[in-house]
Parts: C-alpha cells; sequence; structure tokens
C-alpha cells in the first residue's frame, strides 16, 4: 500500500458520511467510486443538471457559486481538502443548486448517484450506513433554512429595507419589469 | 366490544404488523421479529401520544385510527398543524437527531399506535433489518423533499421582493396588533 493510499484513507475516514462505516464497508463504497485529476476551472457540477453524487476533495480547492435569475453570480463557500459537496444528490435524483468549479489542480473523490442506486437497490449495509449519515446534515440545514425564514418575519422592519434594496438592484437591471 | 382491552390481546401486535401495507413487502421473519420489539399504544379519542417537548427516544407507526399533530401556542392554545391516518409515520426525525418532540399528537377517535424505540431501530439497522433501511430510506427522501422546499421558499422571498414587501408589511401588522392587544 503506498503511502499516498494511506493518506486517503485518512481522509475518508474524517468525512461525515463515512464516519460510521467498518473498514470491509467502507471498502465496498470505495469499490464504487473514483478518484480522478480536476484541472483549475473544471466544473465538477453545474447548476441545474441532474444530482451526479457526492465529490470529496482530497486535495485541492473548488468554490460553490449560484447564479439567479439574472445572472448574477454568487459566492457560497469555498471548499479545501475533506470538504464534500452533493449529498442530496444521493438521496434523490434531482438537479444540482450550484456550480462546484476546482480554483486549483485537484485531486477529487467521486461517489456516483446512479453507482450508489445500484448498492442501495441490493440493501447492502455500507449504503444505508451512508443514507443515513446524510440525514442529521439534512437535519441541521432544514433547520437553519427555517431559522433564516423566521427571521425575515420576526423584525419585519429591519427586512422591508433589505428587500427595498433587492428590489432597487433588480430594477436597475431591467428597469421595464 | 365492551372489556375488550387491547393491550391484553397478545395476537393484536402481531395481526397489526400483518395487516400494515408499509409493512406489507418484509418477510415473515421479519414481521415476526418486529412484533416482538413493537409496543402497542392503545389511545382513546383525545388521549395523549406524545407532547412537543418531550424526549424523541421512539418513532410511531398509525396501525388504527387518526392521530391529530398539534403546535403548542402560548397562552394554552393549539394549531393543528395534520391529521396522520393508518400505515403513517409519527415522530421519526428523532431516529436522526434525538432532539425533543415538535409537535403535540393526540389521538382522534379510539386509535391503535406502534411504537419503536430508538436503540431498538438502531439494532435492526446494524443487523441490517430490510425494515430499518426502508424507514431511513423514507425517513432522508422526506427531509430532503423538506430541505428543498424551505431553500425554494427563501429563494423565491429575493426572487420577488415586491411581493415579500407586501408579505412584510402584514407581518408588520400583525405584530403591531399583537402588542396593542
Amino acid at each position: 500500500m503506498s503511502s499516498q493510499k494511506v493518506d486517503h484513507q485518512k481522509i475518508y475516514r474524517a468525512v461525515p458520511l463515512f464516519k460510521t462505516l467498518s473498514e470491509e464497508e467502507l471498502e465496498s463504497i470505495l469499490a464504487i467510486s473514483r478518484l480522478f485529476r480536476s484541472p483549475e476551472g473544471h466544473h465538477l457540477v453545474e447548476q441545474g443538471e441532474p444530482g451526479k453524487g457526492v465529490f470529496i476533495i482530497i486535495n485541492g480547492a473548488a468554490a460553490v457559486t449560484v447564479v439567479d435569475g439574472d445572472g448574477e453570480s454568487t459566492l457560497l463557500a469555498n471548499l479545501s481538502r475533506g470538504d464534500a459537496v452533493g449529498e442530496l444528490s444521493l438521496i434523490d435524483s434531482s438537479p444540482h443548486s450550484a456550480t462546484v468549479t476546482c480554483t486549483e489542480t485537484s485531486t477529487v473523490f467521486h461517489l456516483d448517484t446512479k453507482a450508489f442506486n445500484e448498492l442501495r437497490a441490493q440493501h447492502d449495509t455500507a449504503a444505508f450506513k451512508v443514507l443515513r449519515a446524510t440525514a442529521p446534515m439534512i437535519c441541521e440545514r432544514l433547520r437553519q433554512m427555517n431559522d433564516r425564514i423566521a427571521g425575515i418575519f420576526a423584525n419585519p422592519q429591519k427586512s422591508m429595507a433589505e428587500m427595498e434594496k433587492v428590489y432597487l438592484r433588480k430594477t436597475e437591471h431591467n428597469p421595464f419589469q | 366490544m365492551s372489556g375488550y382491552d387491547p393491550r391484553s390481546d397478545p395476537d393484536l401486535v402481531k395481526n397489526l404488523v400483518d395487516e400494515l401495507p408499509l409493512l406489507s413487502e418484509l418477510s415473515a421473519r421479519e414481521r415476526n421479529i418486529l412484533a416482538a420489539v413493537f409496543r402497542l399504544r392503545a389511545l382513546e379519542d383525545g388521549a395523549t401520544l406524545c407532547k412537543e417537548g418531550d424526549r424523541g427516544a421512539s418513532f410511531f407507526i398509525v396501525a388504527k385510527g387518526v392521530i391529530e399533530v398539534y403546535k403548542e401556542l402560548p397562552n394554552e392554545q393549539r394549531e393543528k398543524l395534520a391529521e396522520i391516518g393508518r400505515n403513517n409515520l409519527i415522530g421519526q426525525v428523532a431516529l436522526i437527531d434525538g432532539k425533543p418532540r415538535s409537535a403535540t399528537c393526540l389521538a382522534k377517535g379510539s386509535s391503535l399506535v406502534l411504537e419503536c424505540a430508538r436503540d431498538d431501530f438502531d439494532r435492526l439497522f446494524q443487523a441490517g433489518s430490510p425494515f430499518a433501511f426502508k424507514i431511513i430510506n423514507q425517513v432522508v427522501i422526506d427531509l430532503s423533499k423538506r430541505l428543498r422546499e424551505a431553500n425554494g421558499q427563501l429563494h423565491e422571498l429575493y426572487a420577488n421582493p415586491k411581493q415579500t414587501l407586501l408579505l412584510l408589511h402584514e407581518a408588520a401588522l400583525n405584530i403591531q396588533q399583537t402588542i396593542t392587544a
């Protein structure tokens, strides 16, 4: 076993998605995954495309961005070693909600939704442990999202000022709206 | 039937398990295991299944009757959120986060509910139980759907600021009314 492979194992172990897996179960997930080099500027996933699965940055860096209806791009997060994206696309095959672009040449781990679903259809324990591990992440994001929505309405005066700015910015882009 | 107490019927849980469509794909052996694991809750009309704020150490499957889900409001009021019928799950998010119950559940008419403790569920899951996999599958699909809906809701608020401003005016008026009342 090369020292590089040992290093990878350490990273997989640290990924919350794989934390509950036994050695053997991790092996069965690795067997259906691939590791590849991605050049700077390469899109790992694009907003709106069907769910491709989970990507984990093993080495390098990537940026998560969304483009809104007016073509305005917003940076949501910067990813570095050990960070994962696309967990939700393992559950259903709904489209990716953001674009992920490598900001330098990176080594990337990919667990493909289709291969994962085959494992899931066989009632493989590893697949269900990974699936179960997505649930607390979704719960946490759901709670944050609900808090944000509730926060907007908890202080309407403050939110009105913010929404007026959003409205002005939108009408500047398109004065005929 | 007068004097009939469902809790003293040893075959009842087994019969309920055998007759639930949710569990019909499972093998007879698996259903026997579940019948031994589940605890029966027999509820009269209006009886409490669980209370908002209780520790969530189990989840429920409605086997007969209807369960009403309420949000507790200040000043002892309750707002009805949903009615859950036979063959549906209640409180399953407790399997994930073990956080306190987010709602109060009461029986509407006399109802039978199967309760599965979180510890028992974890043991079933570890043992590779098809039932446990099925429940987890359903829970993560429900959760991701709720997350997508919340994402969409937030996106909508920013995509249509004009509409959002109207909603905020309404919210501001409501707050003012509560203060003056």
